[in-house]
């Protein structure tokens, strides 16, 4: 009977120490979701009683061609979004970070410079961005029409379709590849010294000492990096949203599964209409969990198998 | 004994009030300021959008020194999340006292009724200044649920028009076109020049529809389509609907419209025309005063085209909305004065004059010079806008979603319609 109060009273502060943060955690993180996930059986406008409609939402974005030709738009865009940033904006993060790893000259000043996007909000880089690139009134067309450009001959840059969306990368590579890359940074620094030693003795080169043995030992940095690319990836929203309106833009060259969401939830931008469904929005949310678990859960495995291979 | 001093103290000082109320002329006044006084708690007021806060603050500067005892506020909201705002105050149990909305024009005011959110007002305020002869108006029309009055109009009419730069215009010489066919040729003849003429939000699905709206009044048999749509005979794929829609796709591919139109929403739009990138923009009247905004030095005027067949000036007009009460309020008393001032000729023209509004009452003409040239029409006739938001989500979802594809040109106007009537409920 004493062992037993004893053991209890060993437990106590164990419990007592989770508790608070596992009530916040409960409150806004596992509630809401299956709050979220309920509701995507339901129908609500956010005013009035909640109906429960079964798999409806589900049909209503699968099997309805206008809203499943939405969705698979807004996702295509996210796929492409993730893929750009696996091959353009990863070879970026890890040459710049092998640079700052070699300590090349002023390595502190262009950690600095690489680092300075990043603490300026996403409304201020949007801004800086309709400034350059808003084809009536932004500096690059000015500058080419002051160059000797016809008016009517200048770029469309974010109006234009083909153009919106290597702008919106660009954006995203200037403004936020210093996180993936200073994680990268960090594993590198990681790195046992005596191995780098040991390839310079054997008269590994620094592209060899790079790609044989810094590059596989940074498997837990990348894997956080490129698991990290995915959830960015599928989750983004506020610099498209800024950029090109509710619709991701005219054709909807800007348009991800979370404006989409967006706009389901908290309607399209005017006054004039209340057409919201929250039901409809939570099974957009829920189907994009499920992607994002699946893929995140994929490319673990698949960072494993690589692991597995490396040792 | 002591009562008996206290009666008299009594009648005495009641004497001698009711005399100090028939000898001095002023307590007439005095009486209303004491009886304004008695008025007291807070009153909060929620407007639509931010450009409407200048109405909330017109309203506060005329009711306070009336109400000094009422501690007066409003709250307004981005264009985008007003409803998710209202809604989700409502359902926390901290909903406004007052609260504007577009009344029946796109359901909310049924949702809230239906929610228990919105408070009959039959029996509260007179609708006299409205409802001249008894019967509700259009501007009245969608503040009644069931026939039941649920909200307080602002008696100001919304249409569209093209607002054009005069500076430009004279410059160039160039005459106001009446009639859609010298409309082009002007345009044409400003990309002559070198001058983009017109400009357009392409990412609004409402801008894309009202300058459709505009395009649909000056088509022969555009007026008659919109009055038969409005009264449930008309398909929303008509050609006439459809050509005109065809027009604004076609004026886009002509190069009418600034190659930054597919990107702009209504504010970028008004600000390319503001500051002189564009000569010309077709938009709403509640516009006027982000364009005066945007830029304070412009020089601008405005214009419509005639009707094709009968040379006929047909304004598109929708309601303004309404403010309903809380029935939940703890300050109903200050609620129900606020919505009374609302339908008296004084608070209908303090809104008039706050946001240079296109009045609809005669007895609240605008002060605005411009203003009230941008609604003088022959005839005013309801639009697609009116129609679309009772086709149900299907047609209301798919309407917005691509509109703007057609304006882009990725979408054939034809289609589109077929759709939109397709999915009509």
């Amino acid at each position: 009977m004493e062992k037993a109060v004893k053991k209890k009273k060993k437990h106590r502060p164990y419990i007592w120490f989770m508790l608070p943060g596992l009530i916040f955690y409960c409150a806004f993180m596992i509630v809401p979701l299956i709050a979220n996930f309920f509701l995507s059986f339901a129908s609500w406008n956010g005013v009035g009683e909640i109906s429960f409609v079964g798999l409806d939402n589900f049909t209503k974005l699968f099997m309805n061609p206008d809203n499943a030709s939405t969705y698979w738009n807004a996702f295509g865009n996210n796929i492409k979004f993730i893929l750009c940033e696996y091959f353009v904006v990863v070879p970026i993060q890890l040459g710049t970070a092998y640079l700052l790893y070699s300590k090349i000259r002023w390595h502190k000043f262009f950690q600095a410079m690489f680092f300075l996007p990043y603490v300026l909000s996403t409304a201020v880089i949007a801004f800086f961005a309709t400034i350059f690139f808003n084809a009536s009134f932004g500096i690059v067309n000015k500058a080419l029409i002051a160059l000797g450009v016809p008016r009517t001959a200048v770029p469309g840059w974010l109006a234009d379709s083909n153009m919106a969306f290597p702008i919106l990368v660009g954006l995203a590579i200037w403004s936020s590849a210093v996180i993936g890359m200073l994680i990268i940074l960090s594993s590198m620094k990681g790195v046992s010294h005596e191995t780098i030693e040991a390839s310079m003795i054997d008269g590994a080169g620094k592209f060899k000492q790079f790609l044989y043995v810094i590059l596989p030992d940074i498997g837990p940095g990348m894997t956080n990096v490129l698991v990290l690319d995915i959830i960015w990836g599928i989750t983004l929203f506020d610099l498209p949203y800024m950029l090109a309106g509710t619709f991701g833009g005219a054709d909807g060259t800007l348009d991800f599964v979370n404006m989409y969401f967006y706009r389901t939830a908290f309607g399209s931008g005017s006054a004039s209409s209340l057409n919201i469904d929250l039901g409809y929005a939570a099974t957009i949310g829920t189907v994009t969990f499920v992607f994002i678990l699946v893929f995140t859960s994929l490319m673990n495995f698949a960072l494993g198998k690589i692991k597995v291979w490396n040792e | 004994m002591k009562k008996r001093w206290t009666r008299a103290l009594m009648a005495t000082a009641m004497a001698g009030l009711m005399a100090a109320g028939t000898i001095l002329p002023a307590s007439a006044e005095e009486t209303e300021a004491a009886a304004d006084e008695s008025l007291s708690g807070s009153l909060v007021i929620w407007e639509g959008t931010s450009e409407r806060g200048v109405c909330a603050e017109a309203y506060i500067d005329v009711l306070q020194e009336r109400y000094p005892n009422v501690d007066f506020s409003y709250e307004s909201q981005a264009e985008g999340t007003y409803y998710t705002a209202l809604s989700t105050a409502f359902q926390s149990g901290n909903g406004p006292d007052v609260y504007w909305t577009l009344g029946t024009k796109n359901s909310t005011l049924e949702s809230m009724v239906e929610a228990g959110n919105a408070m009959d007002l039959a029996d509260v305020v007179d609708m006299s200044l409205f409802e001249p002869e008894g019967e509700p108006t259009m501007v009245s029309n969608i503040c009644y649920v069931d026939d039941t009055l649920y909200a307080v109009p602002t008696s100001s009419i919304d249409t569209r028009t093209v607002y054009y730069n005069t500076d430009i215009f004279e410059e160039k010489g160039y005459e106001v076109p009446t009639t859609v066919a010298e409309f082009e040729a002007l345009c044409d003849q400003m990309l002559e020049d070198g001058i983009v003429p017109l400009t357009l939000a392409g990412t609004d699905w409402a801008s894309v529809m009202h300058v459709w709206d505009f395009l649909v009044c000056t088509q022969d048999g555009g007026p008659d389509f919109f009055t038969r749509l409005g009264e449930g005979g008309a398909e929303f794929n008509e050609d006439v609907n459809v050509a005109a829609l065809q027009k604004l796709a076609e004026w886009n591919q002509k190069g009418y419209f600034s190659i930054s139109s597919t990107a702009n929403d209504a504010n970028a739009a008004c600000m390319e025309f503001a500051t002189g990138s564009t000569g010309m923009i077709i938009c709403g009247s509640w516009m006027l005063s982000t364009i005066r905004e945007a830029n304070e030095n412009l020089n601008f005027d405005v214009f419509k085209l005639a009707n094709d067949a009968d040379g006929q000036i047909y304004a598109c007009i929708t309601a303004n909305g309404g403010y309903s009460i809380n029935p939940n309020s703890e300050n109903l008393e200050a609620a129900i004065m606020f919505v009374q001032w609302m339908t008296t000729a004084e608070g209908q023209q303090t809104y008039i004059n706050s946001n240079a509004s296109i009045p609809s009452l005669e007895e609240t003409p605008s002060e605005d010079l411009i203003a009230t040239e941008i609604g003088e029409a022959d005839v005013l006739i309801a639009s697609n806008e009116e129609k679309i938001f009772q086709y149900g989500t299907a047609a209301e979802d798919y309407f917005q979603a691509n509109i703007m594809s057609v304006f882009s040109g990725s979408l054939g106007a034809q289609e589109f319609c077929d759709n939109v009537q397709a999915n009509v409920d």
